[in-house]
C-alpha cells in the first residue's frame, strides 16, 4: 500500500486529516499564527482529538512557546523551520517528525498533538496523552496480606512504569508493538535479556506478529491467540494483575505481555505449578508457606473431586463409608426425589449461579445475594427435602476449596473440569472416576506452555525446580533460578558457604 | 477436526451403554447391620432375620425412645431364598455392604454353618471384617436384646467384640480370618455370644469341627484359643499365693509355634512371651506384710497359663479338631512328612501329636506405691 503524503499547502493538510477521520466529531483543529522577529509569519495548525490530549500540555508546551516565545527567537537559521521548531523551540518531550500521514493519523488517535506548518509536507507529532486515568488501586483478584499493594491499571505507561520501578536493571527491555488493525492497540513484550532464552524471546514475538486481530480488547485476546492449546479448559498463560508478581517472573526468565487498557498482564511460558502459587508464598518464610502451599494443593483436589466422589460413594459404593457415615447419609437422603447425581448436579449448578450472580450486581446487593442465596435457599431447600444436608456440605466444601487457588483462571479450569469428573463418577462410579482423572492426567501432560510442559516439575520430572513447587525451599537453598525457563543466568544468588552462614548466626 | 469428535461421541454413547447398571442410591438401599440365622418348628426351614435401621429416625430428632431399627424375619431353605422372599416384600434392594454380624443358632451350626458362610463369601460387597458369632441359644434373641447405650444392636455387638478383646476372653476373629481356618480343613473357634432377658454376654468360643458346631469354650478356654491364636491384646489374670491374691495385666503377648521333626518324631514346639503389670495385690487376712516375691509370682502366672493352653490343647486333642491349624504349619515345614498322612491326620495323628509349651510371662511394673 502506498502510503499517503502531506500536500504542501497548511489548508489542504487539515482537509486531508478532516477527510481521512470522516470529519469526526473530536477532532479539535486549532489553526494559529506564528510571528518571529525577524521572519515572515508562517500559518501553522495544531490537530489533536478531544480529551485524548491533554489541553494543559498543549497550552504550556505548544501554544506558548509557539505564539509567545517565538517572538523572542531570532529568526531560524538555514535549517528547516520544523527541525528548527523541534530542536529549539518546544519544550516538550517526546516528538517525532511524521512524513507521511498514516504515522500521523495513529498519532492523533494515540492523544498526541500533530503540528502541521504551512509551506511544509511534513508534519510534527508531539506527545500530549493526557487522558483520565484511574489511580493505582490494591488488587483485587489476587489479594495479598503481605506484600506489596499496587496492582496494575488500564495505562500501559503506568503498568511499565511498576515494573521498570522494581527491575532498575539496564537489561530489561520493554519491546513495544502496536497490535490490531483497528485498535492499533500498544502491546509491551517484557524481558530480561541475559536471563530470558533468546529462542522464547524470539518465539513470543514471532507469534505477536502474527496476531491479526481486529482489535484487543484486554491480553485475554492475546493470551487465547497466541497459546499453545486452544481446546484445552486449563490456561497456559498466566494472567497476573500484580506487578511484582511481573517482576519476579521477568527474573525467573520467563515474558510478560502487558496490553494497554487493561491491568492484566501475561506470563509465560505457565506451568500448573506457577499457577497454585502465590507472590505472597516467597514474602513469608519458609515453614508457613509449605503448611500453606500443602493445604492448597490438598484444596485444588477437593474442590476438583469432592462432588464426584460423593456421587461415586452414595450411588456405587456406599460400603466404602464408615458405617455411622452411611447410616446418616442414608437417613439424610430419606425423602429425596433426585438421584444423588441430579442432587449434585442442581447444588453445583446453583453453586455456579450464585457466584455469577455475585459477580454482576452491584457491590451491596452481591453481598445480599450471597446471603439469601447461601443461607436461605440453601436452609429451604433442605428443609423442602430437595437436596440432603449433606450435599450442602459437599457444595460448600467445594466451593470454599475452589477459591483457595491462587489463579482466578486456573480456578475456571478446575470448575468445568469438575462437572466432567461428576458425570464420569455418575455413569461408571469409582471406576469411571478413575479412569476420568487419568484421562485428565493425561491431557495436563499433553499441554505446554511455549515448549515447557505444563506439569513441570513433576512430569517430566524436574528435581532442581521440586524445591519450588509443593514444598518451598528456604532462600539460601533457592541459589538458582527455576530451571524450566532454561534461563541464561542461572545464578538468582551467590552460594553463601556454610563457614558464612555459621559466621553470621554468631 | 471431525474425527476426534466422533470418537468422542461415540465413546459418550459407550458410557450410557454400559454405564449405570448398578447404579443405586444409598438411600434406595436396605442396610442390613445384622443377619441371625434360626432354625424353625419346621425342620427343613429356617428362618433368617435382619436388622434394618429406620432412616426416618436415625438421626434421632424425633426422641431417644423410637425405634431405630426394625427386626424382619422370614423363612426358606437357603439364605439366598430367603433374602429373594425379603426384596419382594420391600422395594429396596438389600445391601449387605455395612453387615456387622452374622449370627447362626446354636441349632444351626451343629447341622453345618457351610451355606450361611457360602451366601456371604460370594457377595462382592461385604465388608469381609464382619464377625460370625455363634449364638448360644436362639439368634434372634440376640438382636432383639435391648441396649440402651447404642439402639442398633449389630452395631453394640460389634463394637463390643472390639472392646472386648482386650480382655482377650473372646474370640476375635473376623469372618475373612475364620474363612481362612475353615477353609483349611473346616475346623475353627469362632466367638460365642449368649443372650438372656436383659443382656447380652460375649465370651467363650464355640468349638466347630468339619463346619459343625461340636463344643463350646468357656472364658478361660477362649483366652488359651487366643494365646494359642496370637491374638492376645491385654486382659487380666489372677493368682493366688496363699492368702494373697494378685491381677497380672497383660500388656503385650506374642506366641510362637513351629513343628519339630526330631529323628522321625513330630512335635510342636509352642512359645508364649508376655510382659505385663501387678495392678493390684488383695489380702484376705488384710495383712500387707507377707508379700510375695516378683520371682514366685512370675512362676505362679507361668504355671497358671501352662496349665489353661495345655487343657484347651488336650481339649482339641480328645475332639479331634485341629482349630489352630498345626497340621498347615507341619504340611508348609514338612511337606514330605505329611504326604503319608492325607485324610486321615486329625483322627490318626492329631489325637497323639506332642506339645512342649514354654511360657515366659514377665512382671514389669508393680505399680506407683508410696
Amino acid at each position: 500500500m502506498q502510503k499517503k503524503a502531506f500536500h504542501k499547502k497548511l489548508v489542504a493538510n487539515i482537509e486531508l486529516i478532516k477527510q481521512e477521520l470522516h470529519q469526526t466529531g473530536d477532532l479539535i483543529v486549532r489553526v494559529f499564527t506564528i510571528s518571529f522577529q525577524k521572519y515572515p509569519e508562517i500559518k501553522g495548525a495544531l490537530c489533536y482529538l478531544d480529551g485524548m490530549a491533554s489541553s494543559a500540555t498543549i497550552n504550556s508546551e505548544i501554544l506558548r512557546p509557539l505564539l509567545l516565545d517565538a517572538r523572542r527567537f531570532d529568526e531560524p537559521p538555514d535549517a528547516d523551520i520544523l527541525t528548527y521548531l523541534s530542536h529549539s523551540v518546544l519544550p516538550a518531550g517526546e516528538l517525532a517528525e511524521a512524513d507521511d500521514l498514516e504515522s500521523a493519523l495513529l498519532a492523533i488517535m494515540s492523544g498526541e498533538v500533530v503540528l502541521l506548518l504551512d509551506e511544509i509536507d511534513r508534519a510534527l507529532t508531539v506527545d500530549t496523552k493526557g487522558w483520565d486515568r484511574r489511580g493505582i488501586e490494591p488488587s483485587q483478584t489476587e489479594a495479598v496480606i503481605r506484600g506489596p499493594r499496587d496492582a496494575f491499571t488500564e495505562s500501559i505507561s503506568q503498568n511499565l512504569m511498576l515494573v521498570r520501578r522494581r527491575i532498575r536493571d539496564p537489561n530489561l527491555v520493554f519491546h513495544r508493538m502496536k497490535i490490531g488493525q483497528r485498535g492499533r492497540n500498544d502491546i509491551a513484550v517484557a524481558y530480561i535479556e541475559g536471563i530470558a532464552k533468546p529462542e522464547l524471546i524470539a518465539e513470543v514475538k514471532n507469534r505477536l506478529e502474527k496476531v491479526d486481530m481486529d482489535i484487543i480488547l484486554d491480553s485475554g485476546y492475546i493470551e487465547q491467540i497466541i497459546e499453545d492449546d486452544w481446546w484445552s479448559p486449563f490456561n497456559t498463560l498466566q494472567d497476573t494483575e500484580r506487578p511484582d508478581e511481573v517482576a519476579a517472573g521477568l527474573t525467573e526468565g520467563r515474558l510478560a505481555i502487558i496490553v494497554d487498557n487493561t491491568p492484566f498482564a501475561l506470563l509465560a511460558p505457565a506451568t500448573f505449578n506457577t499457577q497454585m502459587m502465590s507472590p505472597e508464598d516467597y514474602y513469608v518464610r519458609w515453614p508457613a508457606v509449605n503448611f500453606i502451599r500443602i493445604i492448597r494443593f490438598v484444596a485444588s483436589f477437593v474442590a476438583l473431586l469432592t462432588p464426584a466422589l460423593y456421587i461415586a460413594v452414595v450411588a456405587y459404593h456406599p460400603e466404602m463409608l464408615p458405617t455411622q457415615l452411611a447410616l446418616s447419609i442414608a437417613a439424610a437422603r430419606e425423602g429425596i426425589p433426585f438421584p444423588s447425581f441430579v442432587e449434585a448436579v442442581i447444588m453445583e449448578l446453583a453453586l455456579e449461579l450464585l457466584r455469577e450472580a455475585g459477580l454482576r450486581l452491584p457491590g451491596p446487593i452481591g453481598q445480599t445475594i450471597g446471603i439469601v442465596g447461601g443461607l436461605i435457599v440453601g436452609d429451604a431447600a433442605v428443609r423442602a427435602n430437595l437436596v440432603s444436608p449433606v450435599m450442602v456440605v459437599v457444595v460448600a466444601l467445594t466451593a470454599i476449596a475452589g477459591f483457595i487457588i491462587p489463579t482466578y483462571s486456573l480456578g475456571f479450569g478446575l470448575r468445568v473440569t469438575r462437572f466432567y469428573l461428576m458425570f464420569m463418577a455418575a455413569t461408571l462410579g469409582l471406576y469411571g472416576l478413575t479412569i476420568s482423572l487419568l484421562v485428565l492426567l493425561g491431557h495436563l501432560a499433553t499441554l505446554t506452555s511455549f515448549g515447557v510442559s505444563f506439569l513441570s516439575p513433576w512430569a517430566p520430572l524436574n528435581v532442581h525446580d521440586l524445591r519450588d513447587s509443593i514444598f518451598r525451599a528456604p532462600w539460601h537453598k533457592l541459589n538458582n533460578r527455576p530451571s524450566f525457563t532454561e534461563p541464561l543466568d542461572q545464578a538468582r544468588q551467590s552460594r553463601r558457604s556454610k563457614k558464612q552462614r555459621k559466621a553470621r548466626k554468631r | 477436526m471431525q474425527k476426534p469428535a466422533i470418537t468422542v461421541l461415540f465413546i459418550f454413547c459407550l458410557l450410557f451403554y454400559g454405564g449405570c447398571w448398578d447404579l443405586r442410591d444409598i438411600d434406595q438401599r436396605s442396610i442390613v447391620l445384622g443377619v441371625a440365622f434360626d432354625q424353625t418348628e419346621e425342620n427343613a426351614e429356617m428362618m433368617m432375620t435382619l436388622e434394618i435401621p429406620l432412616l426416618m429416625t436415625i438421626n434421632g430428632e424425633n426422641g431417644a425412645n423410637e425405634e431405630t431399627s426394625v427386626l424382619l424375619s422370614t423363612t426358606g431353605k437357603t439364605p439366598a431364598q430367603m433374602a429373594t422372599h425379603f426384596e419382594r416384600r420391600n422395594w429396596r434392594q438389600l445391601f449387605f455392604g455395612h453387615t456387622k454380624i452374622v449370627l447362626i443358632s446354636e441349632a444351626l451350626a451343629r447341622e453345618g454353618i457351610q451355606p450361611f458362610i457360602d451366601f456371604f463369601d460370594r457377595n462382592p460387597h461385604i465388608d469381609r471384617r464382619l464377625n460370625l458369632v455363634i449364638a448360644q441359644g436362639e439368634a434372634r434373641t440376640v438382636l432383639e436384646a435391648e441396649n440402651p447405650r447404642e439402639p442398633l444392636a449389630s452395631v453394640y455387638l460389634k463394637n463390643m467384640l472390639e472392646v472386648q478383646a482386650k480382655t482377650s476372653r473372646v474370640i476375635t476373629r473376623n469372618f475373612q480370618d475364620s474363612l481362612i481356618r475353615l477353609e483349611d480343613n473346616g475346623d475353627a473357634i469362632l466367638p460365642r455370644v449368649r443372650a438372656t432377658e436383659t443382656e447380652l454376654t460375649i465370651g467363650g468360643g464355640a468349638l466347630i469341627k468339619d463346619w459343625k458346631l461340636i463344643a463350646w469354650l468357656d472364658e478361660n478356654e477362649a483366652r488359651a484359643a487366643q494365646f494359642l491364636h496370637n491374638r492376645v491384646d491385654g486382659g487380666r489374670m489372677t493368682v493366688t499365693i496363699d492368702t494373697m491374691v494378685y491381677t497380672y495385666s497383660i500388656l503385650t503377648a506374642k506366641t510362637r509355634i513351629r513343628p519339630l521333626l526330631q529323628n522321625g518324631v513330630l512335635s510342636m514346639e509352642i512359645k508364649i512371651e508376655s510382659e505385663g503389670n501387678i495392678v493390684e495385690v488383695f489380702s484376705y487376712t488384710k495383712d500387707h506384710q507377707s508379700l510375695h516375691s516378683i520371682k514366685e509370682i512370675n512362676q505362679k502366672i507361668n504355671q497358671l497359663i501352662h496349665e489353661e493352653v495345655m487343657h484347651l490343647l488336650n481339649k482339641l486333642q480328645y475332639l479331634q479338631v485341629d482349630a489352630i491349624g498345626f497340621e498347615q504349619r507341619i504340611r508348609r515345614r514338612y511337606p514330605n512328612f505329611m504326604r503319608q498322612y492325607n485324610d486321615n491326620w486329625s483322627q490318626q495323628y492329631f489325637p497323639t501329636l506332642q506339645f512342649t509349651l514354654e511360657t515366659d510371662f514377665q512382671i514389669r511394673r508393680t505399680g506407683i506405691l508410696d
